[in-house]
């Protein structure tokens, strides 16, 4: 998972919350826990996904309960770039 | 399908219920009645033996399906449609990376994804444990990066 385009944000981040705007299949979050993200939201629009990923028996132990981590909390909303931008930037 | 022929006589039979609210009577005439038990068998016998719905071979589903190890691991019904999710060695992933460096693997390593298809549509990559994905098919990019 290192080697994923994606991960290059955590090459500058230690530790940062993460907000994805889509759940993805779950690659997001599984990479975000992968590389020790404080706290993980995902804002989904879908619910019939989110259902299916997070409260399926046979999904949960296929995906190792992902969506039940303390770390990962699910929103289910379709305007997930609006919270984004809508957060007060963090002083640097 | 059988849920709503079963609905479908439910409202034939209401539609040939006489009432005669002068007399106090509402009765149901025999024969239709009888031709309604027939409608609703032949029905029944058609859909249970004839109607199943056959999915055509360019659909994703069915490419899924002739993967030797293919395993449904879920099954279900929602508003979005018919929902499968397959799980098989043959699914594999890398967002963001060329495939071409797949022709330099001799073996392509494994990888924990299932697949969700909607209405026989998809992939929709379902990542499993990520253990499985400490090693996996992108190590060869560090490969490819250091040659």
């Amino acid at each position: 998972m290192d080697y994923l385009p994606m991960a290059a944000p955590y090459m500058i981040l230690q530790n940062p919350d993460v907000l994805l705007a889509n759940l993805n299949g779950g690659i997001s979050a599984q990479l975000a826990l992968y590389k020790n993200a404080r706290r993980v939201t995902i804002a989904e629009p879908n619910y019939e996904l989110v259902n299916l990923l997070k409260d399926t028996p046979t999904i949960m132990e296929y995906n190792d309960n992902l969506f039940h981590n303390d770390k990962v909390s699910i929103q289910i909303t379709n305007r997930g770039h609006v919270r984004f931008a809508h957060r007060k930037p963090r002083p640097y | 399908m059988i849920p709503l022929l079963l609905l479908s006589a439910l409202a034939a039979v209401f539609g040939i219920v006489e009432s005669r609210p002068e007399a106090g009577v509402v009765s149901i005439n025999k024969k239709y009645l009888l031709a309604n038990i027939i409608l609703l068998v032949a029905s029944l016998a058609v859909v249970v033996f004839l109607g199943e719905i056959k999915v055509s071979e360019f659909k994703s589903i069915s490419y899924v399906r002739n993967y030797p190890d293919e395993q449904v691991i879920h099954h279900s019904y929602s508003p979005q449609g018919e929902l499968h999710v397959f799980s098989s060695s043959r699914f594999h992933s890398a967002p963001g990376s060329s495939d071409i460096a797949i022709y330099e693997l001799n073996e392509i390593p494994k990888q924990d994804f299932a697949g969700l298809f909607t209405d026989g549509d998809g992939p929709f990559l379902i990542m499993g444990n990520s253990s499985s994905h400490r090693q996996p098919i992108w190590i060869i990019f560090r490969w490819r990066h250091h040659t």
